[in-house]
């Protein structure tokens, strides 16, 4: 009787775990189908929600140094707004003579980073505002300081970023002095570096030099700092590039997110 | 069976919560504690194999759902409720709190062990090689989770189970 009553728990046990399995393994295979995207988009949601009313209690006790920075970054985008307005004083007269109808000005929203996961499992920022404010897929988001990463999922309120320091996630990269073209790609490990692909052998690229994104992106505009040349190795075709990131991801509170669109017959012109 | 049903659920859905958002931030070279685990292989001692394949599937898919990657942890979390299942405790049984200790400290060990490995294949966020990233979920995951089930059973899953 008790052997009937083992074999009979064991025989349960063993039917549960291979279902389980199953399912398992059928949600890792249709992990990236519209249902499970959709399931996707509410966690996105509840997650952020939970975490953004943990991080208004944390952000209060950083509030000081969270000032000084901003005060610095203050002082920085005077100097350059200062410098900005010179340049664009001297286009202005020009563009009228070309009919310059706007074209090029982008709009930004501002978002908070509601929660931040860079372990082994995941590595993506949650930012507090979604398709509600206008925020869609496969916008740019920015700081001041560069290129932060790419909207890969929108909820009412919330979106995930994808970060520049994401496996997945590749940029079109230019030299700003001499416009050597490349890709932009993080390749793991410090979350300060990332390398610079596909530059030729024959294009001259040197350290210190500023990394730029370009128009042949599908999601940023062009000219965004991407970073600045730490080394450079020579290869028999190709340069080995390492490119130290603009952006400091360690202390990342606050993102732009470009409302511009990519124009929608780029991606599958670039995936052909 | 309903009440039981409930309140494990209830405690379940807190644990997923905790472990997003206060455990998650406990990390050395990437890598956190996993106090699922601890809930698993507790479920395991006190109700066997069935249980805590159920518990383990069910914080798998909970989890899961919060990070985008329900299959991967759900598959983890199951296995190690296999594991875990090993070494229930039945009611009948006259274990002493040293044994029910020592039956707890390697339920966990082997079952985390197992759920690291299978994350550590499938999980690998920071794009190091696979054999670094089994090395450091395995051996740095499976510490970590071992710490906090030693402070879990001694703060309070030791009271709990020696009340069995």
């Amino acid at each position: 009787m008790g052997n009937k009553l083992r074999k009979v728990t064991i025989d349960r046990s063993l039917f549960l775990f291979l279902l389980y399995c199953a399912v398992s393994l059928w949600l890792i295979r249709f992990q990236h189908t519209p249902p499970l995207k959709t399931v996707e988009s509410l966690s996105i949601q509840l997650r952020s929600a939970l975490s953004d009313r943990i991080g208004a209690v944390n952000s209060y006790f950083h509030l000081r140094e969270q000032n000084s920075r901003l005060a610095l970054q203050n002082a920085m985008l005077l100097e350059q707004q200062l410098n900005l307005r010179n340049a664009l004083d001297e286009s202005i007269a020009s563009e009228r003579f070309q009919g310059f109808t706007g074209k090029g000005s982008h709009s930004f929203i501002m978002a908070k980073i509601v929660d931040r996961r860079y372990d082994a499992r995941e590595n993506l920022l949650l930012i507090d505002k979604g398709s509600r404010s206008g925020i869609a897929e496969d916008m740019a988001v920015v700081t001041p300081d560069g290129l932060v990463g790419r909207i890969i999922s929108v909820a009412a309120d919330y979106a995930k970023v994808m970060p520049v320091i994401h496996e997945d996630l590749s940029v079109s990269a230019i030299t700003a002095s001499n416009g050597t073209h490349g890709l932009l790609q993080w390749q793991g490990g410090s979350e300060s570096t990332a390398m610079l692909r596909h530059v030729p052998s024959s294009s001259t690229i040197t350290e210190g030099e500023r990394i730029l994104t370009t128009d042949y992106s599908t999601f940023a505009l062009r000219g965004i700092p991407l970073g600045t040349v730490a080394s450079v190795e020579q290869g028999s075709q190709f340069h080995t590039v390492t490119v130290n990131l603009a952006v400091d991801f360690s202390r990342l509170s606050h993102v732009l997110v470009s409302l511009q669109r990519p124009d929608p017959q780029k991606p599958p012109l670039n995936n052909k | 069976m309903l009440k039981k049903t409930l309140s494990y659920s209830l405690v379940l859905l807190l644990l997923t919560l905790a472990q997003l958002l206060f455990v998650s931030r406990i990390s050395f070279m990437g890598i956190t504690p996993d106090i699922i685990s601890i809930m698993i292989v507790y479920t395991a001692l006190r109700h066997g194999r069935t249980g805590a394949m159920n518990i383990g599937f069910a914080g798998g898919i909970l989890l899961g759902f919060f990070t985008g990657n329900m299959g991967a942890e759900a598959l983890a979390k199951t296995i190690e409720g296999l594991i875990a299942g090993s070494i229930h405790l039945p009611e009948e049984s006259h274990a002493s709190a040293s044994q029910k200790q020592r039956y707890f400290y390697r339920g966990l060990l082997f079952a985390s062990l197992a759920g690291n490995m299978v994350t550590g294949l499938l999980l690998n966020a920071h794009m190091v090689p696979v054999s670094l990233n089994l090395f450091l979920t395995m051996v740095i995951g499976t510490a970590m989770t071992m710490l906090a089930g030693v402070i879990a059973y001694q703060l309070l899953l030791g009271k709990m189970l020696a009340g069995k």
